[in-house]
């Protein structure tokens, strides 16, 4: 029985509390919405996708606390994340201008070659909105992210895709030689042979806190 | 002491013939008959458990009968007995069956049993039986020569009372029988005896003494008992070469092992073993987690197999539900490795089996099942719990009338020490009717020495209070819609908390509802609806931002109030509840973290104490910083139990009556748990994390309840060893109330090979040739002081003197 999947990629989920973190992760990995508790620490769970050329990609999505009084916890896991999602809630304008933190500390802290998406989220709730689709795709440009997507947690609306946006990206860096196979933090595990896998870089989760 | 005897003669009419033998025995004649059998040694509360029910508990006692030989045998006038086996009797008889013998019963029960009585007391013949007791009754007694083996469980983690199950030559085995040590005259005595002779409560193997020693003692004065090397807990009685073959010849499951092995079944006995071990169980009952490729065999059978395991009718009952459901199939996807999964299935088995304990009382056939298995057991805490089982009084939750009696009628003061009550309480917790007396006293609310009336014109002040802090953001206009900072931030506060509480224990009853319109047509749930519960448990803590203004709203207090809020439902109560446990929760919230940190530390160097060998392995795995139970201590396990769980787990940690920070002993009480399985199959953080944190709903609290204070009592010997080694005498910090109960000789502090050398730089606990060396931190958690936020000085006359501060 060999893995089903060819590589495991760390990604990280940002965001203000209460932007639909956890139910994007939820979405994705068991398909439904739930209303689910407030995060405390950090959320594990994972998901494999398709990639080009018929590759796997295993997203193991650490979905964290958005409330900034955890924001050096959060730090502590952004540090060897090979992809994340930057997380607002188009009905509350502050939580797009909150991502820009989020986005610091991931340049700052995070990998240098992280593939980053941009997601806004609750686009069901339209008659609500208080972010145009055109403002964040504006801001995403101007801030050096590649990709910007809205999504709906509740209908599941481009969830899939925003992960796969990742995942590809993640995947082309892969492919073409991106990451440093030297380097460390990069939080991806590389399928070798048949059924047997092996860390090709990953160091310490980090200490605790920062 | 083992002599040569005659083979023993069947059992047969004979032995209810009886006659006294007036040449040697100098007699207390029973009055009713004039005839009687020699009663040489008994035991009281000696109990039959028939029903699940403990009060369908029949107390008996467990005897040793010398009965008269049957003609043609000259009876024995040696001091040292030479009795035909035959002749001897162990009976078990209710006490309700004694009628007027139980009084030389209970005589015979309290003499020194160092030697046989000098005296001889006559009781009734019991009736015979060797195979199972008609219905009604659950008296028996069988010879001696018929016995083949007593399984004997010492009382044990998750076992308060001890027990022995006698199986005949013929194969037949009598009711268990439960050693009620607690209520045993005899066997106080002698407990306390030894204790006072060798201040050590162990035998000389190092084993808690209990009333089935007893019981082991009589016999080896007649007959050869020989402890089987395979089966740990089956002793042999007379064993013949054969026996003694068999059972040394078992074969010792071991990690290799793949085919299905069949166990050598000794003639004739026995069959309860044989009969459950199917592979499953087999795999089960190997005996180190290390055999979990057991398991692996066991998921490999065929379909067929499996649902021929699942028809087994032998399988323990909670083993057959947790096959029958379809989560653990679809738990395997969870997992990279099938073998962690099926690492974290067995453990859940466990712990469905810890909690189905609780329920039932158990047959032989589960006794078997349980006997040995690696699974579930601690086993280096066996003999530590064994010494905190305490009675099953302790562990009865408080009651009304029970707290009630404490309280004196009239001036409502308490009558007892506020230790006594907080002894209860850790132990055994509270009813809920209990609980909205009992918290406001553990939340620091109202003063243990307090009256009625001071407690009443308080609560009064305390009303006022609150309403006035509430109106401090329920009237401020500028707030609610003003521009600026302080408006922002105090609308974004508001959004959030009506969000989590929005979010928090919905499954719970009162917070489910929405029906009720809401009061604010511009909040975010105005389209959905509230409840009034709700409706509170948002202005609380909108109080508590404005309470507090430094710390604030912070996520993870809606989780710690909303316990609190269900079972005061009375938001002024329960506000101020809230802030006793805020006083003390606070750290963990600070912005810079420093609170959980300061926690995590001490967890990790007392880790590095307490179990250097998972230590290692979890520094190898990056695991060191302990972060994977940041949420467990950050809400007090609050995401980790059932409702009704954390509510009685909160009362005990809030009673501080063992220490401050009890609440590191239950994190690493579960981390022990899962020791071999992080051991064996957690090589990453990421999956510890996992794990860890997917334990959630898993734990049973009453087992690690009495893990976390066993790992307690170790903790303070091994801080004391270390101590006596750096020749100082204790600090101060230890609490008086805790002393050194249960002291063991070979008390385990971690060795000096524990490899710790690498953290004498980082100031941890290090090992050097003297032994670890206690930290500060460490040493703080004998300490029964909670630990406070420095922000004011400590209000007078309150539990925070002499607090430690929190250590950046």
């Amino acid at each position: 029985m060999s893995a089903p999947w060819d590589y495991i990629a760390k990604v990280i989920c940002l965001g203000d509390s209460g932007t639909g973190k956890s139910s994007l992760t939820v979405r994705l990995c068991e398909g439904r919405f739930n209303k689910t508790d407030v995060t405390i620490g950090v959320e594990l769970d994972s998901r494999v996708v398709d990639v080009d050329d018929g590759k796997k990609i295993k997203l193991q999505i650490w979905d964290t606390a958005g409330q900034e009084q955890y924001r050096s916890v959060t730090n502590s896991y952004i540090r060897n994340a090979t992809g994340a999602l930057l997380v607002y809630d188009i009905t509350r304008r502050e939580t797009l201008s909150h991502v820009q933190r989020w986005l610091s500390d991931l340049r700052n802290i995070g990998e240098p070659h992280i593939s980053i998406v941009l997601v806004g989220n609750k686009c069901d709730l339209a008659d609500r909105r208080q972010v145009s689709t055109e403002e964040a795709a504006e801001w995403a440009k101007e801030n050096g992210i590649n990709f910007h997507v809205e999504t709906s947690a509740k209908t599941g609306e481009s969830v899939e895709r925003a992960f796969v946006e990742v995942a590809q990206e993640i995947y082309r860096n892969i492919r073409d030689g991106v990451y440093d196979p030297r380097g460390k933090n990069t939080g991806l595990k590389v399928k070798l042979g048949t059924d047997s896998r092996r860390t090709v870089h990953r160091q310490a989760d980090s200490q605790c806190c920062s | 002491m083992p002599e040569e005897f005659t083979p023993p003669a069947s059992p047969t009419a004979s032995f209810y013939d009886l006659s006294e033998d007036d040449e040697d025995y100098s007699t207390i004649t029973h009055t009713s008959t004039g005839r009687g059998v020699k009663l040489l040694y008994t035991k009281s509360k000696v109990y039959v458990h028939p029903t699940p029910s403990a009060k369908d508990n029949i107390p008996g006692f467990i005897a040793l009968i010398q009965q008269k030989p049957p003609t043609g045998e000259t009876p024995s006038t040696a001091s040292t007995p030479v009795v035909n086996p035959a002749n001897l009797l162990l009976a078990w008889l209710p006490e309700s069956a004694l009628g007027s013998a139980y009084d030389t019963y209970v005589k015979v029960d309290l003499l020194d049993t160092s030697t046989p009585p000098k005296q001889t007391y006559l009781v009734p013949p019991p009736p015979i039986s060797t195979g199972n007791s008609p219905l009604g009754s659950y008296s028996f007694s069988v010879p001696v020569s018929q016995i083949y083996s007593l399984l004997v469980r010492p009382p044990s983690l998750g076992w308060w009372w001890g027990s022995i199950v006698i199986n005949s030559r013929g194969g037949d085995s009598f009711p268990a029988l439960f050693f009620h040590d607690s209520e045993c005259a005899s066997t106080i005595a002698q407990s306390k005896a030894r204790t006072k002779k060798n201040f050590d409560p162990f035998d000389e193997s190092g084993e808690l003494f209990w009333g089935g020693d007893e019981v082991l003692r009589w016999l080896k004065r007649f007959v050869k008992v020989e402890r089987s090397q395979v089966e740990r807990t089956v002793y042999l009685v007379d064993p013949t070469k054969d026996d003694l073959l068999s059972f040394g010849q078992r074969p010792v499951v071991d990690s290799t092992a793949g085919r299905d092995k069949t166990v050598a079944t000794p003639s004739g006995s026995n069959d309860i073993a044989a009969a459950v071990m199917d592979p499953f169980t087999k795999a089960i009952k190997s005996a180190r987690w290390t055999l979990l490729e057991q398991f692996a065999k066991v998921t490999q059978f065929s379909r067929q197999t499996a649902s021929n395991i699942i028809e087994n009718p032998n399988l323990p009952p909670q083993v057959r539900k947790l096959l029958k459901n379809p989560d653990v199939i679809s738990l395997q996807d969870d997992f990279d490795s099938a073998r962690l999964y099926l690492a974290r299935w067995a453990m859940g088995i466990a712990e469905q089996s810890e909690k189905e304990r609780a329920k039932i009382v158990w047959k032989r056939e589960d006794m078997m099942e349980m006997e040995d298995s690696a699974v579930g057991e601690f086993e280096i805490l066996d003999i530590e719990a064994g010494n905190i089982r305490g009675d099953s009084d302790r562990r009865r939750p408080v009651d009304m009338k029970e707290w009630s009696s404490w309280w004196n009628k009239n001036t409502g003061r308490l009558e007892i020490t506020a230790d006594e009550v907080k002894e209860r309480i850790f132990h055994g917790g509270c009813d809920p009717a209990v609980r909205k007396e009992a918290w406001l006293f553990l939340l620091e609310v109202y003063p243990w020495d307090s009256t009625k009336d001071e407690r009443a014109a308080l609560m009064n002040s305390r009303r006022d209070e609150y309403v006035r802090l509430k109106g401090k953001w329920w009237d401020d206009l500028s707030r609610r819609e003003g521009q600026g900072e302080s408006g922002e931030y105090w609308r974004d506060q508001k959004n959030r908390i009506e969000k989590d509480v929005h979010r928090t224990d919905r499954n719970i009853p009162i917070f489910a509802g929405e029906d009720t319109p809401h009061p604010d047509p511009d909040s975010q749930y105005s389209t959905i609806g509230t409840n009034v519960h709700l409706e509170q448990m948002k202005d609380m803590l909108l109080t508590y931002n404005e309470y507090n203004t430094t710390l604030g709203y912070v996520q993870g207090m809606s989780d710690l109030l909303a316990p609190i809020y269900a079972v005061f439902q009375d938001d002024a109560v329960a506000f101020w509840a809230f802030v006793g446990f805020m006083e003390r929760m606070e750290r963990n919230f600070l912005r810079d973290q420093s609170g959980m940190r300061a926690q995590l530390v001490t967890l990790d160097q007392l880790v590095m104490l307490m179990d250097p060998v998972l230590w290692k392995h979890l520094e190898k795995a990056e695991s060191t910083n302990f972060f994977f139970f940041f949420r467990m201590i950050l809400v007090w396990y609050k995401r980790e139990f059932e409702w009704n769980d954390v509510l009685r787990l909160w009362e005990s940690m809030w009673t501080n009556y063992l220490s401050g920070q009890f609440h590191l002993f239950v994190t690493l009480a579960v981390l022990e748990r899962h020791r071999a399985v992080i051991m064996d199959h957690l090589q990453h953080f990421d999956e510890v994390l996992k794990y860890i944190n997917e334990l959630s709903g898993t734990i049973e609290l009453n087992s690690t309840l009495i893990r976390a204070e066993a790992l307690f009592y170790k903790f303070q010997r091994t801080v004391e060893a270390s101590d006596r080694r750096h020749g100082f005498p204790s600090p101060g910090t230890a609490t008086p109330m805790v002393r050194l109960t249960h002291r063991r000789t070979n008390s385990s502090a971690p060795s000096a090979s524990s490899g710790n050398s690498t953290n004498a730089a980082k100031g941890k606990a290090t090992a050097d040739k003297d032994g670890p060396e206690i930290t500060e931190p460490l040493r703080g958690l004998l300490s029964r002081d909670i630990i406070r936020v420095e922000k004011k000085e400590p209000a007078e006359g309150e539990a925070g003197k002499g607090k430690t501060p929190v250590r950046e």
